[in-house]
């Protein structure tokens, strides 16, 4: 367990759900990792690999199926692994791990912007668009096709429990985008009147499958089933390349705080999860930083990715959620 | 207008008009109290004659279409009641012959209402399965005695409910199936994708059955019937024959309820942020396996032959027609 105060930050907010969305976690993620290796003090390489690796598991372990910080992770040890390799000192390691942490900064901000750019190409002048949740891509996206001078309307419904679609509310009324807000059982009458359908995603499988807040599911079928145009924006970094292994997601149960009160009968349970998937035949496109792509055509990217062995070698016991906060 | 000015509203039916507006009376109550409400009215009117009682009657229906919210055992009634007033007015009756009738109509629309929610409860407890899952969405009485019919002849069963808001009447059925000791499991509607294939049976009630054989139910019903459907899971529509809307034979409907922004935003959100959706929504007979009524298990062409059936007034058909102008 790392005893480092940035990682203990980034571990406490991933578990309370106090970051936005996953690539948001992945920024937070990278820089708490930074400002350990700036602060490492290690004997020899071994030892300073161990000493990230245990902050990394501390990490892992509260992560849910958000695939951007853990793939973030993949780029910062791979590089780390890579250099150890060639036998690195540990002022060489630290050296390069600030370096990939660097690049993946700008690597991260250029994908998003292209996102953005490719998303805004979907959006017509006096267009309805639905959103649901919130999604800090999807909010480029929109932010994009105002600042090309389109002229539209989101509506968005509350996405209980966690109300972060009112976030985008917000958002968009701070950005002088016109909004309307429902609650998420009128998915049904909203969006087939919309022009399009944009969510968010926090991670997508090899098989094409996105994993998303729950109730996308049930309006990703609305939308086939009036002809909507439904898009998922993600970029490269929420490619799950664990799903690849024939690992599931990982989800989260519902907090039974969030629908009952307290004085409710404690026999009366609470069920369902935070998160669920939609299939590849419900989605029109996938928008990324290398295009609009067919959900399928994830796999080939995945392909490209490289891995960090270490990471990997723990994410069957993640993936299981037997990954405890105190080590594997 | 007969020559003693403006009739004026008795107390039964200012009370009856202001818990529609406050939406306290469910569809199949707002039927018996509107019957209750009307009847008292013809009983205490001191009219001498048959144009006047009429008048005020009249009168009073037009108070509660301002306020009602598409429920068609409300609209029933008024029919029935109308068509009557209407008949004594073509005839000829007098206004004491013709308040007899009407006192004598209110009492065999209650016992009808009574051995219609026997024979439905026997029917919906009929295809309950044994050591089966139900999903239902939202409040509905009619569907309460079913479950607890099929429970109190010796079936196991889990039962699946969603919060149901804005008003949350989801809770308010999994308390009272608790309280009559069923087992019972609850969730946010944004569950639906998650929790609907969990089911054998989907079971719903409606505000109105259309001509179409389309049902107006509490929003969300829409898209688990979707899911059911993507699923084949069979989705029943649970209700007696005066929700069937005979007005929607004619292509008169009553506008929707919108969803207020109240419902879904705090009180110092921004003015210009707006609330989208309505509190029903409407699904296609395509999606529904059957309407279970006190008549049997119906399809969408027995309920337009059933609609053929039921007592029609002119007056109202006028009344709803301008209600659309009237509306705000």
């Amino acid at each position: 367990m790392s005893d480092h105060p940035a990682i203990g930050t980034v571990v406490a907010r991933i578990h309370a759900d106090a970051i936005g969305g996953a690539a948001d976690i992945a920024k937070e993620v990278v820089d708490a990792l930074l400002q350990l290796n700036s602060d490492i003090v290690a004997d020899d390489s071994d030892d300073y690999i161990a000493q990230i690796m245990d902050a990394v598991v501390d990490i892992l372990a509260v992560t849910p199926s958000f695939a951007p910080p853990i793939n973030a992770m993949h780029r910062l040890l791979g590089r780390l692994e890579a250099a150890h390799g060639a036998g690195a000192s540990v002022a060489e390691l630290k050296q390069e791990i600030q370096l990939a942490g660097d690049e993946f900064s700008v690597w991260a901000e250029a994908a998003l912007d292209k996102v953005a750019q490719y998303g805004a190409e979907k959006i017509n002048d006096g267009d309805v668009v639905f959103m649901y949740s919130m999604s800090s891509t999807v909010w480029r996206i929109f932010k994009h096709a105002k600042a090309n001078g389109r002229s539209f309307e989101v509506i968005v419904t509350e996405s209980r429990p966690g109300n972060e679609g009112l976030w985008t509310v917000n958002e968009m009324h701070q950005h002088g985008i016109p909004v309307a807000v429902s609650i998420d059982a009128n998915i049904g009458e909203l969006a087939p009147r919309c022009d399009a359908v944009f969510v968010g995603a926090d991670a997508i499988s090899s098989d094409g499958f996105s994993f998303v807040k729950v109730g996308t599911y049930p309006t990703a079928l609305v939308a086939a089933a009036h002809g909507v145009p439904f898009y998922v924006a993600a970029d490269s970094l929420k490619f799950d390349s664990s799903t690849l292994l024939g690992l599931p997601f990982r989800g989260e149960s519902i907090p039974r705080a969030d629908v009952l009160s307290e004085d409710y009968p404690e026999d009366v349970k609470v069920v369902g999860d935070l998160f669920e998937s939609v299939s590849p035949q419900l989605v029109t496109a996938l928008i990324t930083e290398m295009g609009v792509l067919s959900p399928t055509a994830v796999v080939s990217v995945m392909w490209e990715m490289k891995l960090s062995e270490r990471l990997n070698a723990l994410i069957p016991a993640w993936a299981r959620g037997e990954l405890g906060s105190h080590g594997a | 207008m007969s020559g003693t000015g403006r009739p004026k509203l008795i107390a039964a039916v200012q009370e009856t008009v202001a818990r529609l507006d406050a939406l306290e009376l469910h569809a199949s109550r707002a039927g018996r109290e509107i019957m209750r409400c009307l009847t008292e009215t013809a009983l205490r009117s001191s009219a001498s004659d048959t144009s006047a009682l009429a008048d005020e009657i009249q009168f009073a229906v037009e108070a509660i279409l301002r306020v009602m919210p598409p429920y068609a055992p409300a609209l029933n009634v008024m029919h029935r009641v109308l068509a009557r007033v209407e008949w004594a007015r073509t005839n000829g009756e007098d206004s004491n012959s013709l308040r007899m009738a009407l006192e004598c109509e209110a009492g065999s629309f209650s016992r009808w209402s009574a051995s219609a929610r026997q024979r439905i409860a026997d029917v919906g407890a009929a295809l309950i399965p044994d050591d089966g899952t139900v999903f239902t969405f939202t409040l509905s009485e009619t569907i309460l005695r079913c479950l607890l019919h099929a429970s109190a002849q010796g079936k196991q069963f889990r039962i699946l409910v969603t919060e149901s808001r804005p008003n949350n009447d989801g809770l308010a059925t999994a308390r009272a199936l608790f309280d009559a000791g069923l087992e019972i499991e609850v969730s946010i509607d944004a569950c639906i994708g998650e929790l609907v294939p969990q089911a054998d049976i989907v079971m719903v009630g409606a505000e109105a059955i259309m001509a179409d054989g389309s049902a107006i139910a509490k929003a969300g019903t829409l898209p688990s019937a979707l899911v059911a459907r993507q699923c084949g899971i069979p989705v029943y529509v649970v209700v007696d024959s005066m929700k069937l809307d005979v007005s929607s034979a004619l292509g008169l409907s009553l506008p929707q309820d919108p969803l207020k922004v109240q419902d879904v935003l705090p009180a110092d959100a921004p003015d210009s942020v707006a609330a989208a959706g309505s509190l029903f929504d409407r699904t296609p007979a395509h999606l529904i396996r059957a309407v279970v009524s006190e008549r049997g298990i119906l399809t969408a062409a027995a309920c337009s032959a059933l609609m053929r059936e039921m007592p029609v007034s002119q007056y109202l058909h006028k009344a709803i027609e301008e209600r659309k102008g009237l509306h705000v």
